[in-house]
């Protein structure tokens, strides 16, 4: 029995990239892994390596989806973004940095959960652009953010839907 | 995570033929949430070496409706089902589910096939590198009953393999379950459950060595449960009421056999055989039945009178007792062939070895010894004895010549004290009664005058064992030791005495021992079977009786031609209730010992140790853990699809989910190692039924349930005409809860009676010393989820 496939094709932020099993990567690497160790883009965090924090969250085919608990095989022929991909100018990206409101503080202060909040938060309002503050709540229920900003989290992501409602 | 291959799946007959021919080395992948955090864990003993991606396989992903039925493929996500319009708005218990489980992230990788088959949710199976083997792993053990049960099941527990007791008792006896009897208060039952394995528990538990206390779990907490108390007093039971115990056989058979040796291989057999119909009759060459039991075990530690008892229930079942017929002399082995459809060879090890010594003929065999004092000979004993062996029957010679008035004993054994076959507490009991013990000793010769016994002259021995554990003994020479004797006795090891077969009868022999099918007991010759120590050497009593039970299932099939065989006469126990135990069980006891006379008071006549009473074995019972997993399943789909009446198909059958979820080791399903979930099938839902889903869990994020309720309610206008409800998170499996379902039938919903419902939902419960709570948060939640589906 051989393995199905020996080559396999990731389009990461825009490119397709080839990758060789055995030389570039293991079936047992996970996707986190890649994108972190061989790929260089750090942006993602593995903190729990258990898909409990969010940290990791990557958008693959459009869905925010946690890439420490995807294989790297398995994500063959797959579209993927990570925070790289977004500019300054993103519309979530700037919201986050933006966010400062009395009441609700600031989106980030360690900023170590902030990759993967904006992630979700990416494909989320993709899905759903004109969110209420409980849909958006649920949404970002699978991130942890250890310096406790949620509401300012919640109020960034509002800030970008606006934002993207207004640009269109 | 540690290497593996990984191939893509084409399609699940595939992935099923794969993991067939990879069986215990692969496993499948599909969302991959539950599985690789399990692998970064490295949470089983054993990893798996490749992995079957599901994801491949196409056409998997797809949620139909038709008239009667919604259709679910096994690959579709969770996050898809959440958001399809229809099952929202028809099976909100089933969206709603879905929405509950882990994180958004996780609902979008994960599918309804992976979230119904994860692996059980406690942390003790889960922790990394698997520190607890626990016993839903093949373990022993079950950590979270004794320790942190927060999250744990408040409805009882599930065996999952053989508890650690059953699985060493060389019988197998059921402990756990006639235990369980004892602790409802049903001895009859209980004397049924054990006489399924063992006929003749007033022996057993009396001169049992008794390996399943050894292997007790009890001991991780406090003391092993007294199983030989319990079983004496459950044998002394079953003799007291023979006549309802062992009944003679409803049918006959019209089949006969013969048994040759009434020792407890040949009355095992003979029991087993007569309970199937079958005519019997036992053949001894001595006048009492019982073999061993009757004449080398000392009546202090085994009385004439319970193997007497326990004989005439066997001739009132209507077994025949041929004895003083010996077999090779009053009757040709052949002539019994044709007499009879079957033999059974039971005629033990009497023959006793002659090692070669010099001055040996003028030692004496301590099994005669034994034999001489039991049939009530009277032994004159010297002033000082030597006894040669270091095993039971060396203990019980030396202790019956003290007992007799011998003046100095001396027990002098080639192993160390740490290697001597006799158990601990028999050597204890030899120091005690006022006996030498001289381990490391090998007899060299002996002293004589005159051709009578002076001494004997040992010599060291240094080790017993080679390298491969095979018997080898090393003497130093050097070392020297004279021991002053009048009398020796021998217990150096006895061996089968075949001389009754003519040799020119053709049954295959290796080394002295008949050779036989170790599942059958069946010899090389068509209808002769063999078994006891005429087969494996000197065993335990519980040995030979497990080979006797093996040798009649074998001689039934055989008799029967394998028609209406009894493979297993074990009357089906209920696998699908619930373990329960009692609470007091995780209170710190000790063990009722069972009362002994002081040594001053032993004789060779009356027992030793005495039986405890009823009330001492019932406290015994309530010690048993009653050995089972409390971890619980814990997927949110689960008592959904329970509650609306799905059907999983799989690449091999179709279950109903209350048939799919089931407790195996590490598994929380039905399914076979290479059977895969194809699809769900939910029956259609009437207009007017209504459904809800509720989860409890400390915080979002990841996070199982620490219970969930999922309710469907057919309602007729007004009232209620039929109710499921599922808890799911409580027990090992997601439970129905029936008395409230059949509560709320024919009455109208409300608060009062939704909180009815709720109270009888937890009626039963056994809460462990942490997961009390749990019942108060079902309770509410149960009433919330009833009044939330109208």
């Amino acid at each position: 029995m051989e393995n199905s496939t020996d080559r396999i094709r990731i389009k990461i932020n825009g490119t397709w990239h080839d990758f060789e099993l055995g030389r570039d990567i293991r079936p047992a690497d996970t996707l986190a892994y890649l994108l972190k160790e061989k790929m260089g883009l750090t942006g993602l965090k593995v903190a729990c390596d258990q898909g409990a924090c969010g940290a990791c969250t990557i958008i693959m085919d459009g869905e925010a989806v946690l890439s420490c608990m995807t294989l790297a095989v398995e994500a063959d022929g797959h579209d993927i973004v990570t925070i790289e991909d977004l500019g300054e100018k993103d519309p979530v990206v700037e919201s986050f940095a933006e966010q400062c409101e009395p009441g609700y503080g600031t989106a980030m202060q360690c900023g170590f959960c902030t990759p993967g909040f904006v992630m979700t938060a990416k494909a989320f309002l993709d899905e759903n652009p004109n969110p209420t503050l409980k849909e958006v709540k649920e949404a970002l229920a699978g991130n942890l953010c250890r310096c406790g900003c949620y509401a300012a989290i919640a109020q960034a992501v509002l800030r970008a839907a606006k934002k993207m409602r207004d640009s269109e | 995570m540690k290497s593996f291959e990984h191939i893509n799946a084409k399609s699940l007959e595939e992935a099923a033929c794969i993991l067939e021919q990879n069986k215990g080395k692969a496993r499948p992948i599909a969302g991959g949430t539950d599985l690789l955090g399990t692998l970064k864990d490295k949470i089983h003993f054993e990893y798996p070496e490749l992995l079957v991606n599901l994801k491949t396989v196409e056409g998997l992903a797809y949620i139909k409706n038709d008239e009667n039925t919604l259709k679910i493929g096994a690959l579709t996500r969770l996050s898809d089902i959440q958001k399809n319009q229809s099952i929202r708005e028809k099976y909100p218990v089933l969206a709603e589910a879905a929405r509950a489980v882990a994180s958004p992230q996780i609902q979008k990788m994960a599918t309804i096939g992976g979230n119904i088959c994860q692996e059980p949710r406690c942390w003790y199976y889960r922790n990394a590198e698997n520190t607890f083997h626990c016993t839903r792993k093949g373990g022993k053990y079950c950590n979270a009953l004794t320790g942190e049960n927060q999250f744990h099941s408040v409805f009882g527990a599930v065996r999952v393999l053989n508890p650690p007791c059953s699985a060493s008792c060389p019988g197998g006896i059921d402990i756990p379950s006639y235990i369980h009897e004892i602790r409802k208060g049903d001895l009859n039952e209980a004397a049924k459950i054990l006489l399924e394995s063992n006929p003749m528990p007033a022996i057993t538990g009396r001169v049992c060595p008794h390996y399943c206390e050894q292997e007790c779990n009890r001991w991780e907490f406090d003391e092993a449960v007294s199983i030989r108390g319990i079983e004496r007093f459950m044998g002394d039971y079953v003799l007291e009421h023979a006549e309802d115990m062992i009944r003679p056989p409803e049918r006959e058979s019209s089949k006969s056999v013969a048994v040759i040796g009434s020792g407890p291989a040949g009355l095992s057999a003979a029991y087993y055989l007569r309970q199937a119909g079958h005519s019997v009759t036992v053949f001894d060459r001595m006048d009492e039945p019982g073999g061993m039991l009757t004449y080398a075990i000392p009546s202090s530690r085994l009385p004439k009178d319970i193997v007497k008892g326990f004989v005439h229930s066997l001739q009132n079942m209507g077994i025949v007792f041929k004895l003083k017929d010996n077999v090779g002399k009053d009757v040709s082995i052949e002539n019994l062939t044709r007499q009879f459809d079957s033999i059974f060879l039971a005629s033990g090890a009497w023959g006793v070895p002659s090692i070669g010594l010099d001055g040996e003929e003028l030692t004496r065999s301590g099994l005669e010894f034994l034999t001489n004092v039991k049939q009530g000979v009277k032994e004159v004993l010297g002033n000082k004895v030597v006894v040669i062996g270091g095993g039971n029957v060396a203990v019980d010679v030396a202790i019956t010549a003290k007992r007799l008035g011998a003046g100095d004993v001396t027990l002098a054994c080639l192993e160390c004290r740490e290697e001597m076959p006799a158990l601990e507490w028999e050597i204890e009991q030899t120091v005690e009664e006022g006996i030498a013990v001289m381990p490391s000793w090998g007899p060299f010769r002996v002293l004589e005058s005159d051709g009578k016994v002076k001494g004997i002259e040992l010599v060291r021995c240094t080790s017993v064992f080679d390298g491969n554990g095979c018997f080898d003994p090393t003497l130093d020479m050097s070392v020297r030791k004279t021991c002053e004797a009048d009398q020796i006795i021998m217990a150096v090891g006895q061996r089968p005495d075949l001389s009754f077969m003519d040799p020119e009868f053709a049954l295959d022999i290796d080394r002295g021992l008949i050779i036989i099918d170790e599942k059958t007991q069946q010899t090389n010759m068509p209808g002769i079977f063999a078994g006891g120590d005429v087969t494996s050497g000197p065993a335990t009593v519980i040995e030979s009786i497990a080979a006797g039970k093996r040798a009649a299932d074998a001689i039934d099939g055989y008799l029967l031609k394998g028609e209406t065989a009894r493979s297993d006469q074990r009357r089906p126990r209920n696998t699908d209730t619930l373990l329960t135990f009692n609470l007091d069980y995780l209170k710190e006891t000790r063990r009722v010992e069972m009362p002994e006379l002081p040594p001053s008071e032993r004789s060779i006549t009356a027992e030793d140790v005495l039986g405890l009473n009823k009330e001492a074995i019932e406290n015994e019972a309530n010690r048993c853990f009653n050995c089972g997993c409390v971890a619980v399943n814990a997927s949110d789909m689960a008592p959904a699809l329970i509650a609306l009446d799905a059907k999983i198909k799989t690449t091999q059958r179709e279950l109903s989910a209350e048939e799919f979820f089931s407790v195996g080791p590490m598994t929380t399903t039905a399914l076979e190692s290479n059977e895969l979930v194809r699809e769900i099938e939910i029956p259609v839902q009437k207009p007017n039924e209504r459904s809800a889903f509720l989860k409890f869990r400390i915080r979002k994020s990841i996070d199982f349930p620490i219970m969930n309720v999922a309710v469907a309610l057919d309602m007729n206008t007004k009232t209620i005409s039929g109710a499921r409800i599922v808890l799911g998170a409580l027990a090992p499996v997601p439970l129905r809860v029936k008395p409230a379902e059949n509560f709320l039938k024919g009455k109208e919903l409300n608060a009062e009676t939704a909180e009815s419902a709720a109270e009888l939902a937890v009626r039963g419960v056994i809460a462990l010393h942490k997961n009390a709570y749990k019942i108060q948060v079902t309770k509410a939640l149960v009433k919330r989820a009833l009044l939330s589906a109208v």
